[in-house]
């Protein structure tokens, strides 16, 4: 875990490092967007296009190639020349176990022709590939963890979480332990009130 | 005007690769795959005026081609290449801008820092406006071309070589400029429509059909006050 430590403009100010975990329960749909808006728009202002969104479908833009949608984030806050995206997009395709000439298959064809389980994978792909400081995660993606293709992305989760801060906003507690907890007071002031407990596996 | 400062001062974002990719799509698609049917439609439309004008109204070959090159020039054209483009392109961007609303990729986008004004909404009314632009030269020439064709038959060239004469600069001008007006005008009314649209799937239909709707009457609009106007 980082010595460093950023604090994030939220009301109360609220003072993160790097690999910490955070987990907010929100049970309204609406409120638990809102809230991983307002925590997406605090980080960008403390890591501009090193923040990353992994929202529970996935978050893809239908009209866009599968392939587009992948480097996207990190073509336009980066600039990085399209093959080394490339090579880099193969290599992350290579660590959840899909070969190349899969992959070339799934880049081609378009979002919503594939199914939920892919485009949530795909869509933390396209997070690693923006090299994040702070992962925004949807409680809805984040049960895609345990099951199916989820569990060859485990790794590289794993991997992404140890070098960045994650927040979680979801409609049940963690399933694991090491989330501190988040929690909402007065309606619109996020504050950190301890630990989560695990309450599974 | 609120929405169109954003537009205006996001201009900077074009110096992102796929702004610009998005920008050149657009072009891609309102010019150049308009470009045959408008050649089409502005061949008619020359055949049409200048037949009216040569057997209905007794105008001499020359006349004819005058008063073809003014109407079609200042009026005509850019009026019936705001037609094509809201028939056209404003029905899919607002669609297209609405069902990224109702399936929630626009928030997405923004998590990811990604402006929606820059990426979204400027490279379609760039994009819309440069074809508009050059759409409306393409029809103009193709309607001249179809005059000297219906009043000369094949021998349509000396009619071609009268145009320096009869096509002035300002008329190009006024095609120009009014062709992009009328692009600019309808691609941010189809933007405005497309993001304001409620997030419920039913809402995409509506947003097309109120971009076309509103498109109609607002390119009319403003063709009526360059005409007061001018």
């Amino acid at each position: 875990m980082s010595d460093t430590s950023f604090t994030l403009a939220l009301d109360p100010p609220l003072e993160v490092r790097l690999g910490e975990h955070y987990w907010l329960v929100e049970h309204d749909e609406i409120r638990r967007d809102n809230w991983l808006d307002t925590l997406a728009r605090a980080a960008l202002a403390i890591w501009p296009g090193h923040v990353a969104s992994l929202d529970g479908t996935g978050g893809l833009v239908n009209n866009l190639r599968v392939w587009e949608n992948l480097i996207l984030p990190a073509w336009y806050h980066h600039a990085e020349p399209l093959p080394a995206l490339e090579d880099s997009l193969l290599a992350l395709f290579a660590e959840v176990g899909i070969e190349p000439d899969g992959a070339v298959g799934i880049c081609q064809s378009l979002p919503s022709a594939l199914g939920r389980e892919y485009r949530q994978e795909l869509a933390l792909l396209r997070a690693a590939l923006t090299r994040p400081f702070c992962l925004i995660i949807d409680g809805d993606w984040y049960t895609f963890l345990a099951y199916g293709r989820g569990l060859a992305c485990r790794a590289l989760f794993d991997r992404l979480a140890a070098q960045a801060v994650i927040f979680v906003v979801a409609a049940y507690p963690p399933p694991s332990t090491g989330f501190q907890r988040l929690e909402v007071v007065d309606a619109s002031q996020l504050i950190v009130s301890g630990t989560h407990e695990a309450t599974q596996g | 005007m609120r929405f169109l400062l954003p537009v205006i001062s996001s201009l900077f974002e074009l110096r992102r690769p796929p702004v610009r990719r998005v920008l050149l799509k657009q072009i891609y698609f309102t010019g150049n795959e308009a470009a045959w049917i408008m050649l089409l439609i502005g061949f008619a439309l020359g055949g049409i005026v200048v037949s009216q004008l040569h057997d209905q109204y007794g105008q001499s070959r020359e006349a004819a081609m005058r008063l073809l090159a003014a109407l079609s020039f200042r009026e005509l054209t850019p009026l019936m290449v705001g037609l094509v483009l809201i028939a056209r392109s404003s029905s899919a961007v607002a669609s297209e801008l609405a069902s990224m609303r109702v399936h929630g990729e626009l928030r997405s986008l923004m998590r990811y820092g990604i402006d929606p004004v820059g990426y979204l909404v400027l490279p379609r009314v760039l994009g819309m406006t440069l074809a508009a632009t050059l759409l409306g030269f393409l029809l103009a020439l193709s309607a001249q071309l179809g005059g000297a064709f219906f009043v000369s038959g094949v021998d349509a060239t000396y009619q071609l070589f009268q145009m320096d004469r009869i096509v002035t600069p300002a008329m190009v001008g006024i095609c120009l400029g009014k062709s992009a007006l009328f692009g600019f005008a309808a691609s941010t009314l189809a933007c405005v429509v497309g993001l304001r649209a409620k997030a419920y799937v039913t809402e995409i239909p509506k947003a097309s059909s109120r971009a076309v709707v509103r498109g109609l009457v607002l390119v009319f609009l403003l063709d009526l006050i360059w005409a007061v106007m001018s």
